[in-house]
């Protein structure tokens, strides 16, 4: 169906973007949200990637999936902004040890509060780390869509993915623990 | 190991839940009216750059009328014959340097394709994909 829409876009028919605005806008914004962790520079980066994408659509190839290209664009456009705002990476630096199955009673959790719990624990994790989970495994891509689209060589992709399992598998934890004690 | 199938089974059955839906109610459209002003910004390009050739042609036209209007005057006059040539030579030599100059600019405005809407290059891994 992209193929379709991108096809009437370049033939000139600028309003069949919108379709692709509709149908990407949530996962951009997830994807930036991995990144920017601010709402504001998410909401920013995602306006921006859709124009970047408009104004280079006539460059894609076609050599891969849409998503997968314009994923790299979001990546990229994040990383720019980031570099531009001056913001700081900071590597969160929390001891990485093997966690208990019983530690995690996350299925007791209403589902609405595990959504609030895992967004909660993709911020508190570093940038790269929750950019992989969510295009691991929210986007279901393969190892090699997700070096495509980070410029990661794939044994990088690997260790960022194991470093991200671990961590926020501490992190949430972490964070059940502490609504456990204030509760 | 168990723990580590553990954590991927876990991660597969939450990590669904992370896809954010985008607080703005309006993002489609503001991203669209971005998309119309550079529409609306190419065709008043295209227009200027088209306004641009046509007087840049005029202006060659004029131009040579005018040196040659200039040469005859100055072949007409008593100035010393010496003194004639390098006028000529000199007004002549200040035609071409401006058509160098300007058909310079026409090129490049010609060959411009990215300067709307303030977006960077496109980066080589964008355009192989």
């Amino acid at each position: 169906m992209d193929g379709v829409y991108i096809q009437k876009i370049l033939a000139g028919d600028s309003n069949s973007f919108a379709y692709l605005v509709k149908t990407y806008q949530d996962m951009a914004y997830s994807i930036a949200l991995s990144l920017a962790k601010d709402e504001f520079l998410a909401e920013e980066i995602a306006h921006e990637s859709f124009i970047e994408c408009y104004n280079s659509l006539h460059s894609f190839q076609g050599k891969s999936k849409f998503s997968t290209w314009f994923y790299r664009i979001i990546v990229n456009t994040a990383y720019r902004t980031l570099n531009k705002k001056s913001v700081e990476f900071i590597d969160l630096d929390l001891p990485i040890h093997d966690v208990q199955d019983k530690d995690i009673p996350i299925d007791k959790l209403m589902a609405e509060e595990r959504k609030q719990l895992i967004n909660l624990a993709l911020m508190e994790i570093p940038r790269n780390e929750s950019l992989a989970l969510r295009l691991f495994y929210l986007e279901e891509l393969s190892l090699e869509e997700l070096c495509e689209i980070t410029s990661w060589t794939t044994s990088n992709a690997k260790v960022i993915l194991h470093r991200a399992r671990k961590r926020i598998s501490i992190v949430l934890n972490k964070i059940l623990k502490d609504e456990y004690n204030e509760a | 190991m168990n723990t580590m199938k553990h954590n991927d089974d876990l991660l597969k059955e939450l990590m669904p839940l992370s896809k954010v839906k985008i607080p703005l109610d309006n993002f489609e459209d503001r991203v669209m009216g971005h998309i119309k002003m550079i529409e609306a910004k190419k065709v008043d390009i295209h227009k200027k750059k088209l306004y641009s050739i046509i007087f840049f042609l005029g202006c060659l036209v004029f131009g040579f009328i005018l040196i040659q209007w200039f040469t005859n005057i100055i072949i007409a006059s008593s100035i010393d014959n010496g003194f004639k040539q390098q006028i000529r030579l000199s007004s002549q030599i200040i035609y071409v340097a401006l058509i160098v100059l300007f058909s310079n600019r026409i090129f490049a405005l010609i060959k411009a394709k990215r300067f709307l809407a303030g977006t960077h290059k496109i980066s080589q891994a964008q355009t192989s994909l």
